[in-house]
């Protein structure tokens, strides 16, 4: 089955003048993404994401290397037919009102005018603007003209989406809407490729995390094993000398460990007279300590067990 | 085709849309007053015998007027979709660069043409008031007036991909100016001109569009008969082919940039 999203060796740079060496932007990317999957596309700013939605949407063309969009080549007008973009700001015409805006963009992709009515309407109310659907844009606020973008980006019932910075300006109802939407979609077999700066949503949506930094893939994990991998066992006890190291937090003792069998037997050592456990657990462990870990190494962070990378 | 065809009407259409809204076509209604106002002093003042005199002022004055309006809106067309970032969404759509184009170049051809009737219209309602006849010809220099709005959107269009706004428009009022009044005086300035520059000139003067063509204000103010056929549409496809050669040009600067 061909990939929904390929991208080949992408390099792209930037260049702010002739006399100017290149601003390497990305640097021979490789990530192929199947149907269905809901990808989440991450890393710090300046990482090389915008650009590489940029050149997956055709609105730049790469060095080097190549991208394809449901088999066909990005930048082909036809290569985003079945797809549905959200770009990272949201813009959209000020003087156009949100039936106006998806109107438009519906008429761009040759929808049908009676189903195109009928699904700027369902949009509009599905994003939460039920009853603005005639106001200009130009009297919305951030996060509405986010929704709006959120409703133009699904018009046609893309068989793809591409979303960058997708929850930038929601608040937590359009997030939680959002949320929605997006399993909604997921459910229905929709390939999902989001960026995003919220982790937590990113653990919540995604099959899979990728993390690129310097414009390279650093890490390329499915969320679930992330989740496992990043799973912290701990335990709180009483003593006047800790037998394990541990940390001291008021009158207690903390010890946190990476794997389950150290925290058994860690358990197993704090049954004695010199001891006494008061409570032990084990947390989620926090998609940001595993970004941090990634991108910046040298920052200090809880000792996790990070799990190896593959795809650097 | 149909799909492009689509497209194209849409992005004009959207752009027309946009203009009206934002009160950008006001300055056709003050433009007319203004009109009004000029024709009711000439009222005033007596004008009998001055028909010729009078046709030429008042289709200079919406020549000056409706070339001023066609390059201000063409200006920003396609810069303001950039800056504003309103391409995005856009171009996400399985469209064409060059659609796009079309879409803004269509809709400032038929903004400008809007302007012209309108401003023509006022023109020759204040001519009948005066009792000043208007010739047969008026309809053919409406006619290769709105060609020529197709050539100069187009070089607008076109410049405004290479340089800031502001600068597209004293830099478009110039060459449309220039290309108006000065085009024809080439081969006057040839006779006199060193031999050397001679065949610099046959270039420039080959080159250059020829915008004097395409304006019929001075038969019209003089009451000329209406020009044969044939050369109305030779002067068709002339102007068809500089705008495509302006569109082919803004499309291969376009095409290359990186948003």
């Amino acid at each position: 089955m061909s990939a929904a999203i390929e991208i080949i060796n992408l390099c792209i740079s930037y260049r702010r003048g002739w006399w100017m060496p290149p601003t390497v932007a990305v640097a021979g990317l490789n990530l192929r993404v199947a149907p269905g999957e809901v990808v989440g596309f991450i890393g710090p700013n300046g990482a090389g994401k915008s650009s590489t939605i940029k050149a997956l949407m055709g609105f730049l063309a790469p060095d080097a290397g190549a991208a394809r969009l449901l088999g066909r080549e990005a930048g082909h007008p036809e290569s985003r037919r079945r797809v549905g973009f959200l770009p990272e700001v949201a813009l959209y015409y000020p003087w156009l009102t949100a039936r106006e805006t998806l109107t438009l963009y519906g008429r761009l992709q040759d929808l049908p005018v009676p189903l195109l009515r009928a699904q700027t309407q369902d949009l509009l109310v599905r994003v939460g603007l039920a009853g603005r659907e005639d106001e200009r844009l130009r009297g919305f606020s951030k996060g509405m003209l986010q929704r709006v973008g959120i409703a133009q980006a699904l018009l046609g019932n893309p068989e793809l989406l591409v979303l960058d910075e997708v929850s930038s300006g929601l608040d937590p109802l359009g997030r939680r809407d959002l949320r929605e939407i997006l399993t909604e979609r997921k459910r229905a077999g929709v390939t999902i490729f989001f960026s995003s700066h919220e982790l937590s949503e990113v653990a919540q949506l995604c099959d899979r995390v990728v993390l690129i930094h310097h414009g390279r893939v650093a890490a390329d994990r499915r969320v679930d094993e992330l989740r496992s991998a990043l799973r912290r066992y701990w335990v709180r006890f009483r003593a006047s000398e800790p037998p394990l190291p541990a940390t001291r937090v008021g009158e207690f003792w903390e010890a946190e460990f990476g794997r389950l069998a150290e925290w058994r037997q860690a358990l197993e050592r704090l049954r004695s007279p010199l001891a006494e456990v008061v409570d032990a657990g084990e947390r989620e462990g926090i998609l940001e300590d595993y970004f941090v870990r990634v991108v910046d190494p040298a920052r200090r962070h809880p000792p996790v067990d990070t799990p190896p990378l593959h795809g650097a | 085709m149909r799909r492009r065809c689509i497209a194209i009407g849409t992005l004009a259409w959207a752009a027309m849309l946009e203009t009206a809204r934002r009160k950008d076509v006001y300055v056709v209604w003050f433009l007319s007053l203004f009109m009004l106002g000029a024709g009711s002093v000439f009222a005033l003042m007596g004008v009998r015998g001055l028909e010729i005199f009078l046709r030429d002022l008042a289709l200079t004055v919406v020549n000056l007027l409706s070339l001023i309006v066609c390059v201000w809106l063409a200006a920003r067309q396609v810069p303001e979709e950039i800056s504003r970032r309103t391409l995005f969404p856009l171009l996400a759509r399985p469209i064409r660069r060059s659609d796009v184009l079309l879409g803004k170049w269509l809709a400032v051809w038929v903004m400008a043409t809007g302007a012209l009737l309108v401003l023509a219209g006022i023109a020759a309602g204040e001519l009948a008031l005066f009792g000043v006849p208007v010739p047969r010809i008026f309809w053919q220099y409406l006619i290769l007036r709105t060609f020529s709005f197709a050539v100069i959107a187009a070089l607008v269009v076109a410049l405004s991909l290479v340089t800031t706004p502001a600068a597209t428009v004293t830099l478009s009022l110039l060459l449309t100016i220039g290309a108006t009044y000065f085009a024809g005086t080439l081969t006057l300035v040839y006779h006199q001109a060193a031999s050397w520059t001679r065949p610099l000139l046959v270039a420039v003067y080959y080159l250059v569009p020829h915008l004097d063509l395409f304006d019929l204000s001075k038969k019209t103010a003089f009451g000329w008969p209406p020009i044969p056929a044939w050369v109305l549409t030779t002067l068709a496809l002339y102007g068809a082919a500089y705008t495509a050669v302006f569109l082919g040009l803004a499309h291969l600067r376009f095409r290359r940039i990186a948003l």
